[in-house]
């Protein structure tokens, strides 16, 4: 009499015939020795699902339990730029060139807060994973590049936001510079990472870290053209101030999108070598605390 | 590896882990040590720190240095089932987090051929937040699957742990009990070429924990090959092919598994019962320590060999470290000379508070009628402190327990008929 095989012996021999031919795939582990670039490469390309689940996370977890949930992408700048225009643009009386100060202030804060949320929330996200780290494997590179992609969610919402003002003050930006804006988006993701690498493998050493950012960033703020016009910088002074990889993006961002002035081609590429060489030293340095984060994390 | 044989899964060769100690932060008795010490600290914590990731040519400089794990080698092959036995303590984690590449080998090197899994802990990286399906798609591609992978699973996943109607339940309105075999469902079809596996199977109920047991062999007989740490020395036998046997971090055994167990279970026998006080293969942050297990007549003398059924007192004495101590939990369980846990005591399950103990002192725990069979025990003692884990040591004190007149009868079940004993009447229906 034929048999039929229990549900788990099925399962087992389907599995056996899926077993795949990957023996060539050799884990070696060495001690006191990096795996070369490429293989680096390779493993973050094996798990680059895995970035996408990360992403989803934070995007879902991040307005978990609140009241406002996503209205919060929307409520950060606008606050801020209603902040800006009251106290820079009125009292204060700080010129916005020739655009109404809200529109001035908001073009620049949209990258700002991208910026500063992602570096925040990078730059302690191997403490905050702590757990995981210690328990399971993977790029580790992938913790702190987490932030930056969820942020993408609340900067798309806040760019809908800028294009609104922009609208009410009656300013519609040109074809060009929503075609250059893609770029732009991609320039301050990569100054975004730049800063977030260094900052999240020196905070997995040094708690330090934890309360220098807070400063570090308030500090930004004002190295960045957000509440003044870049020419308000002596010219003379201005290529060390572009060193600040955000100020070819603000700069961007205002000409692109309200057409103020044209668009800042030097910082813009300043902007772009500053980032990657920021992400080229900062994965250096990753990859050496990144060897005995289990142990110190 | 690559040049030679194809059915050598794993290879590890003097295979080492050190570790530093004493890098905590220490502090100080008086304000005023605090302030220059505060003052000087910046320097010295900036070398500390950074030591903890660099040890430098300061190879001499050994009091701070413990070795985890030294000069381990073995070879695994296809289809072969490693069981790692060793008190706590003995590098066995260290080993699984070395072959895992959670974290780096001091010396040595080790090869692992095709896809390797590890699973240190169930369920890591679940988010309460997410939704079950959420939680496998993470879960899975942080153990190393694609999400394509993860998709041709998936209902099968789902099936396995039994939770298909709540796949779209955030998990943190899930029962432990679903939780954890999600958990395992999805370590389960992660179709592994070696896996490695910690401890895991001690959990979720019987039911499922034999139906992992039954997927591990499957597993195993599919081609793969599992290295497997467990207290559980019946299940180790069960499952396992082969075993090693660490002690301080050193290979001390390795070959079939059966007898590696019983040369272990021979030195767990022998060894002699070094004072509770002087033993060094503790876990636990050390605000408490046990220095001491004793059973005795109630209010009376000390025993070492108990009749079954005797009203006992387990004493536990304790040193502190000086701090006020909040509250305190003894959790102790009698096990088997193989470590097979057969009961456990608390404070947490009597609901009695242990508040604000002085700093050194005896904790008594009564027993008014020892239920076990006659047989050789030991306990296992673990102390938290508000809430964390102050000090476990396995295997703290031996006793026997001695065949009595338990039941009135004078009838006796024998060291074959188990390891309890339970009042019971019987009645026709």
């Amino acid at each position: 009499m034929a048999t039929a095989l229990p549900p788990e012996c099925e399962r087992g021999a389907r599995r056996r015939l899926a077993l795949r031919a990957r023996d060539d795939d050799i884990t070696r582990i060495v001690a006191r020795r990096r795996s070369g670039w490429f293989e680096y490469a390779r493993e973050l390309v094996r798990f680059r699902d895995l970035l996408l689940y990360f992403v989803l996370r934070d995007v879902r977890v991040r307005y978990s339990q609140t009241v406002l949930g996503f209205g919060w992408s929307v409520l950060q700048p606008f606050l801020q730029m209603v902040v800006f225009s009251i106290f820079f643009g009125g009292l204060a009386g700080i010129s916005s060139g020739d655009v109404p100060y809200p529109v001035f202030s908001l073009a620049a804060v949209v990258p700002w807060i991208y910026f500063l949320n992602g570096v925040s929330a990078s730059s302690i996200s191997l403490i905050s994973n702590a757990q995981l780290i210690g328990k399971v494997y993977f790029p580790r590179l992938l913790v702190p590049l987490a932030p930056l992609g969820a942020g993408i969610v609340d900067l798309a919402i806040a760019l809908g936001l800028l294009f609104g003002v922009m609208a009410v003050y009656g300013i519609f930006p040109p074809l060009w510079g929503l075609l250059v804006l893609p770029l732009l988006v991609v320039l301050v993701v990569l100054a975004a990472a730049g800063f977030s690498i260094w900052l999240a493998a020196l905070g997995a050493l040094y708690r330090d870290v934890r309360y220098v950012t807070p400063f570090f960033l308030q500090t930004l703020l004002f190295v960045t053209p957000i509440i003044y016009v870049v020419e308000s910088v002596p010219e003379s002074v201005r290529p060390f101030y572009s060193i600040n990889p955000l100020v070819g993006v603000v700069g961007g961002f205002r000409s692109a999108l309200l057409g103020q002035g044209p668009l800042p081609v030097d910082s813009l590429m300043t902007s772009a070598i500053v980032s990657i060489t920021l992400i080229v030293a900062g994965l250096w340095y990753f990859r050496g605390v990144e060897r005995a984060m289990a142990d110190v994390a | 590896m690559s040049t030679v044989d194809s059915d050598v899964m794993v290879r590890a060769e003097g295979l080492g882990k050190r570790y530093r100690i004493g890098a905590t932060l220490d502090h100080d008795a008086s304000l005023i040590a605090t302030a220059v010490r505060g003052l000087a600290g910046p320097v010295r914590n900036f070398r500390r720190l950074r030591a903890l990731r660099t040890f430098g040519d300061e190879a001499t400089d050994t009091r701070n240095i413990v070795w985890a794990l030294r000069d381990v080698s073995f070879e695994l092959r296809r289809g072969e089932l490693l069981g790692v036995v060793g008190r706590n303590g003995a590098g066995k984690s260290t080993l699984l987090k070395i072959l895992a590449r959670i974290t780096e080998p001091t010396e040595g090197t080790a090869e692992l051929r095709g896809r390797v899994s590890s699973l240190l802990e169930v369920g890591t990286g679940f988010h309460p937040d997410l939704t079950g399906r959420e939680n496998v798609y993470l879960n899975g591609t942080m153990l190393g699957m694609t999400r394509r992978e993860v998709a041709s699973r998936f209902d099968e996943i789902m099936e396995f742990a039994e939770i298909s109607k709540f796949v779209d339940t955030p998990v943190k309105r899930y029962s432990s009990g679903m939780y954890v075999r999600l958990a395992f469902s999805i370590a389960a079809h992660l179709d592994p070429d070696v896996l490695i596996a910690d401890e895991v199977l001690a959990v979720g109920d019987a039911e499922f924990q034999r139906k992992c047991l039954g997927e591990m062999r499957t597993v195993a007989e599919g081609g793969r090959t599992v290295i497997f740490v467990s207290h559980n020395h019946s299940l180790i036998s069960s499952l396992c092919t082969r075993a090693i046997w660490l002690e301080r971090g050193r290979l001390r055994a390795e070959g079939d598994v059966d007898t590696v167990l019983d040369q272990y279970a021979h030195s767990l026998q022998h060894d002699e019962a070094i004072g509770v006080a002087a033993r060094t293969d503790r876990v636990g942050s050390g605000r408490i320590r046990l220095v001491g297990v004793v059973l005795r007549e109630p209010g009376g003398n000390v025993l070492t060999r108990v009749i079954a059924g005797q009203a006992v007192e387990l004493v536990l004495s304790y040193q502190g470290d000086g701090e006020p101590l909040g509250s305190v939990t003894a959790t102790v369980t009698a096990e088997t000379l193989l470590r097979e846990p057969i009961l456990t005591v608390s404070n947490a399950f009597s609901g009695d508070s242990l508040e604000r103990l002085p700093p050194s002192g005896e904790l008594v725990c009564r027993i008014d009628e020892l239920p076990l069979n006659e047989a050789d025990y030991t306990w296992s003692v673990r102390l938290d402190v508000d809430g964390g884990m102050a000090d476990f040591i396995g295997d703290a004190a031996r006793f026997h327990v001695d065949p009595s007149s338990f039941f009135p009868t004078r009838m006796y079940p024998g060291p074959k008929g188990g390891w309890l004993l339970v009042r019971h009447t019987w009645s026709p229906n």
